[in-house]
Order: C-alpha cells, then sequence, then structure tokens
C-alpha cells in the first residue's frame, strides 16, 4: 500500500505539501536516528533534521528516481553534519578512544543477551571519537558504501577504511565480552 | 563468527530512538512561503449523496466526514494537508467494522464531452483492509475525489465519492448481501476484449468502475433493487464506442448479461 517516493516528489515539486508531508513521514526517522549518532544530541539531531528535509524541498528536483531517496536525504543529513561540526570548531582529539574503552570494559557481565548487546555498541558508537563515529555510522548502520562515505565525508578512500578498521577495533575492547557471548544460531540460552 | 562479523550484524540492528513530537508540524511549518501552511479550522461535515441514499433504500449511505479545512477566508491554493488519513469504518450501529477491504481510486474528470471516465485510469491509489478498530491508514492525497468500495467478501458496505482532505474521514456503512451483474466482452470474431472500460452509474453518480480480466469477463457488485446505468466505452481505430444501458438487478438475483459483442460504431449485447 505504498506509493512510490518518486510519484510522490513530483507532487511535492509541484508544491503538494501534502505529499511531502507523506515523504517526511516515512524517513524523518531514518534521517533522525542517523543524526543522533552522529551527533550524539538530541537537540542538534531534531534541528538537523530539519534542516535537511527544508533542503531536501527545495532542492527535490535534484533528486530524479536513480537510487533510493532515503539515501539521498542522508546525504544532505550529513552535509548539515559537518558544516554544524566545522561552525562549532569541534576539537575532539583521537585520545578520547582510550577512555571509551576504559569505561565500557568495566562490567561486560552486564551486557549478557542480544538486546543488552545492542545497548551496550549503541552507547559505545555514541562515545567513539567523531571521524571514527562517523565513519561507522555511514558504513555500518546506514550501509552506505565506502565511496559514498568518502564523498559525504570529503575524505580519501583509504581514510574511510582505516578509520572504519580503527572504530572497530575500539569497539571490540568495549564489546568483545558481551559481543562474544551472544547466543550462536540454533542453541539456547539459560538467563541466571 | 569472528568479531567484525558480529558487529556488522548488530549494527544493523541497532534500536532506533521515535522521531521527537512536533517536529513534523514544525519542519512543515517553515516550507518555504509560497507553501507555508495555512490558517486550519475544524468543520463537521455531513453529506448525504441522494445516489446512495436510493441505493440503500433510504437507510443507508450516509457518508460523514469529519475533516479540518483551511478557513476559506484565508485560502489561496489547494487546501494543504499536515500528516496521513484515516478512514475509520463503522456500521450503522456505530461499531468499527474490522476486515473490510477498502479500494481507492482515483480517475481522472470525466470527458466534458462524452461526460464519461476517460481511457487513463490512476492506478497508484492504494487498497488495504480495516484493522479490529476499523482504522485504515492512508497517505495524504490532496484534494481529490476517491471512489471508496468496501466490501468484506459476502456483503456490500457502501460506495460513494468523497473528498479527502486531512485528517479523519469517519464512513457509516450500511449492509446489503452482495448481487452481481456479470458479462463478457467480445469483438466480432468472438475474441475476448479487455480494452474496454465499463463503469456502472446510479443517476449521475459513478458507483463501480470496472476491468475485465483477461478473457474479457467482468464483474460488479451491486444493491440489488437499484438501477443502474451501465455505460462502457472502448478506443481504438473506428472508435471511441459508447453504450448505455439500464440495469436492475432483484433481489435475489444475479443478472448475467452473456456476451457482450463490441463492433466499431456499434454494439450489441446478445
Amino acid at each position: 500500500m505504498q506509493i512510490p517516493d518518486l510519484w510522490l516528489v513530483q507532487k511535492a515539486k509541484n508544491g503538494d505539501t501534502a505529499a511531502f508531508g507523506a515523504l517526511l513521514t516515512r524517513h524523518s526517522r531514518r534521517v533522525y536516528n542517523l543524526l543522533l549518532r552522529l551527533t550524539g544530541s538530541s537537540a542538534l539531531a531534531e534541528d538537523l533534521t530539519q534542516e535537511t528535509f527544508l533542503t531536501a524541498y527545495q532542492r527535490l528536483s535534484d533528486w530524479r528516481g536513480v537510487g533510493q531517496l532515503s539515501t539521498w536525504l542522508c546525504g544532505i543529513a550529513v552535509k548539515h553534519h559537518l558544516a554544524a561540526r566545522r561552525k562549532a570548531r569541534f576539537t575532539e582529539t583521537l585520545d578520547a578512544h582510550e577512555e571509551l574503552a576504559a569505561g565500557l570494559s568495566s562490567d561486560p557481565l552486564a551486557r549478557y543477551t542480544q538486546h543488552e548487546a545492542k545497548q551496550a555498541l549503541d552507547m559505545a558508537i555514541s562515545a567513539l571519537p567523531t571521524h571514527y563515529r562517523e565513519v561507522f555510522v555511514l558504513v555500518r548502520v546506514q550501509e552506505l558504501r565506502y565511496r559514498e562515505v568518502a564523498e559525504l565525508l570529503e575524505i580519501p578512500l583509504g581514510t574511510v577504511q582505516s578509520r572504519l578498521a580503527q572504530a572497530s577495533v575500539l569497539l571490540q575492547r568495549a564489546l568483545s565480552h558481551s559481543i562474544e557471548e551472544l547466543p550462536q544460531k540454533g542453541t539456547k540460552r539459560h538467563v541466571l | 563468527m569472528s568479531f567484525e562479523t558480529k558487529l556488522r550484524r548488530l549494527a544493523k540492528k541497532l534500536p532506533e530512538s521515535e522521531v521527537p513530537s512536533g517536529l513534523h508540524t514544525r519542519i512543515l511549518s517553515h516550507l518555504p512561503e509560497r507553501h507555508t501552511l495555512q490558517k486550519v479550522g475544524f468543520n463537521m461535515k455531513l453529506i448525504l449523496i441522494p445516489a446512495l441514499a436510493l441505493a440503500f433504500g433510504g437507510g443507508g449511505g450516509l457518508l460523514f466526514v469529519l475533516s479540518t479545512q483551511t478557513n476559506p477566508s484565508t485560502a489561496q491554493r489547494t487546501p494543504v494537508q499536515t500528516g496521513p488519513i484515516t478512514l475509520h469504518v463503522v456500521d450503522e450501529a456505530g461499531q468499527p467494522v474490522a476486515g473490510a477491504t477498502v479500494t481507492l481510486s482515483r480517475y481522472e474528470k470525466p470527458d466534458p464531452r462524452t461526460g464519461v471516465a476517460p481511457a487513463l485510469r490512476v492506478t497508484d491509489m492504494p487498497r488495504g483492509t480495516t484493522n479490529e478498530k476499523g482504522d485504515i491508514g492512508l497517505p495524504p492525497q490532496g484534494i481529490t475525489n476517491f471512489q471508496v468500495t468496501s466490501l468484506d467478501g459476502h456483503h456490500l458496505y457502501a460506495t460513494g465519492e468523497i473528498t479527502v482532505s486531512q485528517g479523519e474521514q469517519v464512513i457509516t456503512l450500511s449492509e446489503h448481501p452482495v448481487h452481481s451483474i456479470t458479462g463478457q466482452f467480445v469483438d466480432e470474431q468472438g475474441k475476448p476484449l479487455t480494452d474496454v472500460q465499463p463503469e456502472l452509474f446510479v443517476g449521475s453518480q459513478s458507483f463501480s468502475k470496472l476491468t475485465p480480466g483477461p478473457d474479457g469477463h467482468f464483474i460488479a457488485w451491486v444493491v440489488p433493487g437499484t438501477a443502474y446505468y451501465f455505460v462502457f466505452h472502448r478506443t481504438g481505430p473506428g472508435n471511441p464506442i459508447e453504450m448505455k444501458r439500464d440495469l436492475r438487478v432483484e433481489r435475489g438475483q444475479f443478472l448475467d448479461l452473456g456476451t457482450v459483442t463490441v463492433r466499431s460504431g456499434t454494439t450489441q449485447a446478445r
């Protein structure tokens, strides 16, 4: 029962805000969650989501139905995130991962079920240094291609790969206990 | 399973947060000036469609439309909507009708010369089933006329044209046993025709638009004891062809028109 995005976009381009409202309802969750993970701030994510959709509304003609609309929207969201980060003169150092690893490995047994592991991963991602977090979220969570991420973040392809590898190392330190204890397929677990 | 594999699997299934309430409204209210949301006011309408009243023996066919509409004094363009539309389907006792199939169709404006629907049918409208609360959600479509038909397989409830605007549309349905009109379109050589557009009218009100199957057969659910006009047209060499017939199905009967032979310039029902 879902109407194609392209049809709604064409209506929205002609000023049909109802159609744009439908697109908003359909895609805002993904965009908001992307920005929430990139920024770590719900207030900032909310503002950037608004800017993302206002920009999208003005540039609907740029999307011609090639590729998924949600990917195009995420691209706009990342641009706004980068602009906000530059504006805030973000000065976080990459050494922050030491604090991350120490903080998350303190109680690995608490992260026992898959649900808990997801929550732990979510927390660990939010604690990653920004440069690593951006790459990890875009590649692993949003499932964008390396080349797309390189273009969005305006960094070389090799940097995407190295930051992703480093992000995995940082996350492994924090999550190895909880993830290694995840139930394998076909096995039953007993929660004590 | 390696850590990297587990990490990738988990990353795809991370919990998502809900979009903060009010964000959609805030975004829509900040759209560029030419599309700015207009002031809205609540309006309660009770629409009685005469044709439907006839169709349901005067006891049903009431279409209640509760909607928010733009204030006439501030409306400048097409009324604006801010969210999805919910059709709330209830029976005459006001109880929700669950599991009813709701089909929405939209057609281009009738040909001013012939007064019938053109060949082009807009088929991108949704179809769905009401939930246990009798609701079915629809994406906002702008101000558009819809043909609404609700059928649960055994009983025809109601059909009619509504103008969907914004918010919630409450449709009160009357229950009637299903009766049908059937037939088959063929050309002069007896070959089934599928490019014929038949339509049923009650008075001047479009009741049902049909699509012949691959073998030219068609079926229309109708309400017994009601007078219909059966109209069809076909485009192509030597066409369009139009045919109008008065039809009436009595209670407990099924009307089979048999083979309807379509010739260029003439039509004949055998």
